[in-house]
């Protein structure tokens, strides 16, 4: 009864520890109706920061403060080179200088025909070279104009082969890039832009998404090609890639788009790509991993919200460039812009409303963006404003640093980045920067410092490697003396051990079980027959064998580990440690049992802990070599791991053997009928889990029923 | 066995009457009043209803109409705008509008949904309004009769003023409940124009043009903020609380200014400008009659969630709600005039003190946050140090050398840092940030050196048991009876952060229990209060406190008591009553909502405020630009504010409080000299000023008038601003002694 007691405490006490919990009276950048944040990377997951805003709201435009009659429903905005913005609508384009006074305006555009086009259908416009490209939509056409209004060229609908009889033409977007070659995204087209040369000759579909298939997939389709009617195939959703939603040219002619919903039940990636000529894309992610492909990156923020009926998912709608390469991409379903670097790194994500803004930068309807030299203008299609974000003195910074990192020049960066680390202690991106501007001016101590503080491994392993080798060449004396002294050390004790006949651990089952990974039969033989093992010490195993599971994420060194207290869940680890190996005992020795084997369970579980001790072993030396480590060298840790585990198997193996006298291929049998007997249990156990979870879940709904009726 | 039958028989019987009896009395002591279809109609005759030595009050039958006349100058005001009452024609949308003194809202039981109705369409049209004369004025009833409710509404003669109330208790009603009362929505009404406008108390106020571009422009915010008792799932927005309780109208030599004289803590302020249709812009305040919460169920398996709507069993138990109107003439028809008035009106109701002197420089320091943290795998909580006590007094003794007049604030020392945790931080310093023979060092060298020593407490929020409080006992109650838990809401998606721990709020028991606790157990006698100040709520397992009421009183009361025992207190982000009560005010706010319906924003709450109490704003270094935020200062000429940090590391960065995000007293040391240096001559001049008058010269530049003379010319353009010989440079501010 006192033991139930005192557990029954243990219990409450580890309770009131886990239940411990916190709120914070979150503070805020003080004039903004909105969040302003950005990732850091290096963790499980991105994580949320916030950040100081690189924009602020300047001013909003409407057809009031522009001195125009009400606009209809806004469609489209364009800056061109020569800072004139071209604001579509569908009733008239307006053509404004950046500060927003009305220069020219239109309600329609005329050829030398006298044909006139007014913008109803319009549903982008883009200027390049004194030429106004409208994409008329449903008219199926796009309108090429001049400066005065005047349409000179209509691209219309081409005649090729290459095109599906099923394609319509419906222009949403233009852009011209490198040899003045013109794309066209038209709605409905899965094949990529429409490419026409600088004749309007229709050349091909450029780039397109991809569909993703899953190993499901694969299966559903093996399925159907098999057992499946050509009706029945005809009948099923076919899978087909997701058309971009907007397309814009960077200063060096390449093609970049932006993609909207792709799934609206997991995470989205590939939402932003650029495309060479040859229209492949070569977005490269540079900020999560190296060289990783943008197809396989989510632009948008992690998570979903559910509104009520439907997953709330970003939607990409609008995308820009500005003259650095900096990507600028508006989100409607948020209301949100995000802006990333060439390397994929958010510098900046701000904005919002979630379809009900009501506040300066937040959107009901968020649907264009276009960037200038220093400002960003979303239009909302709803509210029918254009609001102009300006470059705080930040963001002008941040900009400046991040410049000169992706050119290479660190040094100058770092006086920068400083600069911006005085107004941002949360900025991901400067201690980055200045830590590989520290590593390049061979400053590496303090570039370790820099690199931590920023999560940045590949900068902290180069670091690293340097302070750590100049260490060991300037104590290297030492070090050496120490290793000599520690080696005489155990040397004398072995010689004085043996001479003196002194006994360290006196339990027979103790040291048998410790031998085991030297003498895995003699160890087995002497637990079988002599009966030398010791269930507490067993025990005593597993518990170091978790604490030092544990302690490799909270205690190994920083390059092989990813600690996120967020996500770090130490029950799972207990499970995915003892549960395991406690899991193995029972249904192995179930399943040797019913074979006729002649252990108990006691011996399979002294089998299975000695068998433990290598990952006891491996655990300690990871934390502590994880340390000394830099990531080249992380191959030491694998060949150890690999050893730990060939040790634990061959223990397992031959204890398994000798304490139920199964020869080899028995113990393989029965090795194989307890993993499926554990993924039998563990099934079980979580289909027991999903079945209480719903049961639950159903007594909340009926109490929620009758309680709120 | 039978013996023992008999008597456990007895007692429940017994039992049940007892309880029976004694819901009955409280049903009883609180039934709503039931609507009487057969009420006699008697309409009192048009012309002068009362009067005084300033006013006469008079009674329009026809149009159901007050009118206030000024007997010195002759200018009239009335519930409908009186040019368009003297027009007399009232046709069409404006018409209706006009003729509409007060709308409704209502449920119907069994039905999601609130339905409104206006006072025109509902009673007016019908001729079912009664109206009969009351000591200092009238009384006019309005009978819904199809919705089966009716509101009395007093309207009352003061001395300089004129009160419109409802009394809940005498709101009659059936089978449909009313929730919302709008009163008199065009008494405070201008006509659309360019050069006329509404003023509305978003944040630190702002002014809604009345012209007529485009549709109307609507703003809706609840006085004091959203009750704390509501659920709320999403926070898509960040707005700017309304602090203060007062609204206007200006515009053509005439306009009103009113107050929410009595139940504040259940108004929302509303403002419709340039309506076209109706041709005049109108503010007016809204009360909550009867709570109701939507709560969100969401049901398994499908991800679906379904709305279900709780409405109070009780109509407000409030005594009556009360706007009252000022009339503004030729001479003081603006903003900075409403300011005087507003602030007198809080001199009176609350005894705001007539003087005080601001500090050059306010500091906030941030002691620590707290975080989640593993020993052998187990996860366990401390608070992570962001300043220590040591620290924080090397900060103040660096800065003390460049300015005597400085006032700091401790924030965060407690036992959870700047997190909810036990209610007041336990009333105990964090000992990961300094003993208390370091923080009796610190305040006996503030005290020294003159300087305020505050010590922050949160006696609201809490999200632990102890010192007495239960965190399921002593928490408030929703419409629906369940805890009212307070979650944070995730910085991307708006929606609660599942990874954040929800914390509960104190009830008002709890409440006046830990400020009793906090006058013994104050580690310091300079005591802030966050939250208390700054918040309102229901508790819905008490009718005393239901639709927020008594909230006032609370706060009031709470004050009165730290300061008899010699305690002085200020608020953070106080709403007016903590302010009119406070000896100091930090986070007073500089910017509105900044919704698109606003066109300007004026410092409205330090034209009230300053010079009566002593008032410092939000944080230079948490503004977007510091330039901006240090001028907002220079402009009402109150001292400049920076929140600091000593340390700034990973685990505070992953709190996700943007407080850490610019906090690091090295980073902001140049800054805080520079300003102090370029602010301490003009402060000098107006530390101890009231703002006499502010005028909004162009859109970047602002003339600030003190009543000592001071004059403040503040430019936050891109470009120079020259008038009058005054050059004031871009970015920057100048000032002369003369007006």
């Amino acid at each position: 009864m006192k033991k139930l007691i005192r557990i029954l405490a243990i219990v409450l006490c580890l309770l009131t520890v886990f239940s411990l919990t916190v709120s914070a009276n979150n503070g805020g950048m003080e004039n903004v109706s909105y969040d302003t944040y950005t990732y850091w990377n290096g963790y499980t997951n991105k994580k949320l920061i916030p950040a100081r805003p690189m924009f602020d709201v300047d001013s909003v435009w409407s057809a009031s403060s522009i001195g125009v009659e009400a606009f209809d429903s806004l469609k489209d905005i364009f800056v061109s080179d020569n800072g004139n913005i071209y604001l579509l609508d569908s009733t008239k384009l307006l053509v404004l200088d950046s500060n927003g006074n009305l220069k020219q305006s239109f309600t329609e555009l005329k050829d030398s025909e006298g044909n006139t086009y007014n913008f109803e259908n319009a549903r982008s416009v883009y200027v390049s070279d004194n030429t106004i490209y409208i994409s008329d939509g449903t008219n199926a056409q796009v309108l090429l104009a001049d400066e005065t209004g005047n349409v000179f060229k209509k691209i219309l609908m081409p005649a090729s082969t290459l095109i599906p009889e099923d394609l319509m033409f419906c222009p949403t977007a233009v852009t011209t890039g490198l040899n003045n070659d013109i794309y066209v995204l038209s709605e409905g087209c899965f094949y990529g832009a429409m490419l026409f040369d600088k004749d309007y000759n229709f050349k091909g579909f450029f780039g397109a998404n991809t569909v993703v298939s899953s190993v499901g997939d694969f299966f559903s389709n093996l399925w159907d090609n098999f057992f499946t009617t050509d009706e029945q195939r005809a009948g099923k959703i076919q899978k087909i890639p997701y058309q971009f939603t907007d397309i814009c040219t960077d200063s060096d002619g390449f093609v970049w788009t932006s993609t909207g919903v792709i799934t609206r039940w997991k995470a989205q990636q590939g939402q932003i790509k650029c495309y060479s000529p040859s229209g492949v894309n070569i977005l490269k992610v540079n900020s999560v991993a190296k060289n990783m492909s943008s197809a396989s990156f989510d632009f948008s923020d992690a998570g979903l919200a559910s509104d009520g009926t439907l997953f709330r998912v970003q939607d990409f709608v609008g995308i820009d460039i500005d003259k650095n390469g900096f990507i600028y991409a508006v989100d409607k379903t948020y209301g949100k812009v995000f802006i990333y670097d060439s390397d994929c790194n958010a510098l900046n994500i701000f904005g919002g409303g979630v379809a009900n803004g009501v506040q300066e930068g937040t959107f009901t309807s968020a649907s264009g963006i276009a960037v200038d030299d220093n400002k960003i203008y979303v239009i909302d299609s709803s509210l029918n404003t254009v609001t102009v974000f300006n470059k705080t003195e930040y963001g002008e910074l941040v900009f400046k640093a991040d410049n000169l990192t992706l050119d290479g020049d660190h040094e100058k960066a770092a006086e920068y980045w400083h600069q911006v680390l005085n107004m941002d202690r949360n900025s991901q991106v400067a201690y980055r920067g200045i830590a590989k501007s520290l590593i390049i001016s061979e400053n590496y101590s303090e570039a370790l410092e820099y690199a931590r503080l920023g999560n940045d491994k590949e900068n902290y392993s180069t670091a690293f490697f340097y302070v750590r080798n100049e260490w060991i060449m300037n104590n290297f004396a030492w070090l050496l003396a120490v290793a000599v002294a520690v080696i005489a050390l155990i040397v004398a004790l072995g010689i004085l051990k043996k001479k003196k006949g002194k006994i360290i651990i006196k339990s027979e089952g103790i040291k048998n079980m410790l031998i085991a990974s030297f003498k895995p039969f003699v160890s087995a033989n002497n637990l079988k027959y002599k009966h030398q093992y010791s269930t507490v010490f067993g025990i005593v195993i597993l518990v170091l064998y978790y604490f030092t599971y544990v302690s490799k994420t909270l205690l190994g060194g920083f390059l092989h580990t990813s600690f996120d207290a967020d996500t770090f869940n130490s029950i799972l680890l207990l499970l995915g440690s003892v549960g395991v190996v406690v899991l193995w005992v029972i249904c192995n020795w179930a399943m040797c049992v019913a074979v006729s084997g002649k252990s108990n369970i006691k011996e399979t579980f002294a089998v299975a802990c000695c068998a433990v001790v290598p990952q006891v072993v491996y655990n300690i030396l990871f934390i502590i070599l994880s340390n000394i480590l830099v990531i080249d060298e992380s191959g030491v840790l694998t060949i150890i791991m690999v050893i730990s585990m060939i040790l634990s198997f061959i223990i397992l193996c031959v204890g398994t053997m000798i304490i139920n006298e199964f020869d080899f291929f028995k113990f393989i049998g029965t090795g194989i009928a307890t993993l499926i007997a554990m993924a039998v249990v563990i099934f079980l156990c979580f289909m027991l889990f999903i079945l209480f979870q719903q049961v639950a879940s159903f007594v909340t709904t009926v109490f929620n029923e009758v309680y709120y009726r | 066995m039978k013996k023992y039958t008999n008597k456990i028989f007895a007692l429940v019987i017994s039992l049940a009457v007892v309880l029976s009896t004694t819901g009955c009395a409280e049903k009883q002591a609180t039934a709503d009043k039931p609507y009487n279809a057969e009420a006699d109609i008697n309409m009192l005759d048009s012309g002068l209803v009362c009067e005084n030595d300033n006013y006469t009050l008079s009674w329009d039958s026809e149009v159901n109409c007050v009118i206030l006349t000024a007997k010195s100058t002759g200018e009239a005001w009335s519930s409908i705008p009186y040019d368009y009452y003297s027009a007399g024609a009232f046709q069409g949308k404006a018409g209706v509008a006009m003729q509409s003194p007060l709308d409704i809202s209502y449920y119907t039981k069994g039905v999601n949904q609130i339905k409104k109705l206006t006072g025109y369409m509902g009673a007016v049209r019908k001729g079912r309004v009664a109206s009969e004369k009351t000591q200092n004025g009238i009384k006019v009833t309005y009978y819904f009769d199809e919705v089966e409710i009716a509101v009395p509404v007093y309207y009352t003669l003061n001395n300089n003023s004129v009160s419109v109330s409802i009394i809940p208790s005498e709101i009659e009603e059936h089978d449909n409940k009313i929730c919302e009362v709008s009163l008199s929505p065009y008494f405070c009404a201008v006509a659309n124009s360019a050069d006329n406008y509404l003023f509305v108390p978003s944040g630190s106020g702002a002014l809604m043009y009345t012209d007529a571009r485009g549709d109307a422009r609507l703003y809706e915010e609840k006085v004091y903020g959203a009750d704390l008792a509501q659920q709320v799932y999403e926070k898509f927005e960040n707005r700017q609380t309304v602090r203060m309780s007062a609204f206007g109208a200006a515009g053509n030599n005439t306009g009103m200014l009113g107050i929410i004289t009595d139940g504040a803590e259940s108004a929302s302020i509303l403002a419709e400008s340039g309506n076209e249709a109706v041709g005049y812009s109108n503010v007016y305040a809204k009360f909550l009659v009867r709570s109701y919460n939507i709560s969100q169920v969401e049901y398994s398996g499908n991800e679906k969630v379904k709305n279900f709507w709780a409405f109070a069993d009780k109509i407000s138990p409030a005594d009556r709600y009360t706007v009252t109107y000022y009339p503004l003439g030729q001479d003081n028809a603006n903003y900075s005039s409403m300011a005087d008035i507003y602030r007198e009106y809080l001199a009176d109701k609350y005894g705001m003190t007539e003087k005080s002197t601001d500090s050059l420089l306010n500091l906030e320091i941030i002691g620590g946050a707290f975080v989640k943290k593993f020993m052998l795998g187990i996860p366990y909580y401390s608070v992570e140090k962001a300043t220590s006590i040591k620290e924080a007094e090397g900060i103040i003794k660096e800065l003390s050398d460049k300015t005597s007049s400085i006032n700091a604030r401790l924030l965060g020392f407690g036992l959870s840092g700047v997190n909810a945790g036990k209610v007041a931080g336990g009333y105990k310093l964090s000992s990961a940030l300094g003993n208390k023979s370091q923080l009796n060092s610190l305040n006996a060298f503030c005290k020294d050196k003159g300087i305020d020593l505050y010590f922050d407490y949160d006696i609201l929020s809490y999200n632990d048991s102890g010192n007495g409080f239960s965190k399921n006992n002593d928490c408030i109650r929703t419409v629906n009876g369940y805890k009212a838990n307070q979650n944070i809401f995730s910085i991307s998606l708006r929606n609660i952060d599942e990874t954040k721990p929800q914390y509960f709020i104190l009830n008002r028991k709890g409440v006046n229990d830990a400020a009793e606790k906090l006058a013994k157990k104050a580690l310091v006698d300079s005591i802030s209060l966050s939250n208390i100040g700054s918040a309102v709520y229901s508790d819905f397992s008490e009718y005393e406190y239901y639709n927020c009421n008594g909230m006032i009183n609370t706060v009031v009361d709470i004050t009165k008591l730290l300061k008899e025992n010699e305690k002085t207190v200020s608020f953070d982000s106080a709403n007016d009553y903590a302010a009119a009560v406070a000896d100091n005010i930090t986070n007073a706010p500089v910017v509105s909502s900044k919704d698109n319906a606003l066109d300007i924003d004026i410092p409205f709450y330090q034209m009230v405020f300053k010079g009566s109490v002593s008032l410092s704003n939000t944080a230079i270094n948490y503004g977007v630009d510091k330039q901006t935020q240090f001028l907002k200062a220079v402009e009402s000429g109150v001292g400049l504010t920076y929140s600091l940090t000593e340390n700034h590391n990973n685990e505070l960065m992953e709190t996700q409080m943007s407080c850490f995000v610019d906090s690091l007293y090295s980073n902001n040391k140049s800054s805080i000299i520079k300003y102090v240096d370029d602010y301490s001559e003009l402060f000098e001049k107006v530390k101890s000023a009231k703002v006499s008058e502010h005028i909004i010269l162009n859109q970047d530049v602002r003339k600030t008038v003190f009543d000592n003379g001071v004059t403040v010319l503040v430019n936050y353009g891109e470009s120079d601003y020259i008038a009058d010989g005054f050059t004031v440079p871009k970015c920057s501010f100048t000032f002369t002694e003369g007006r």
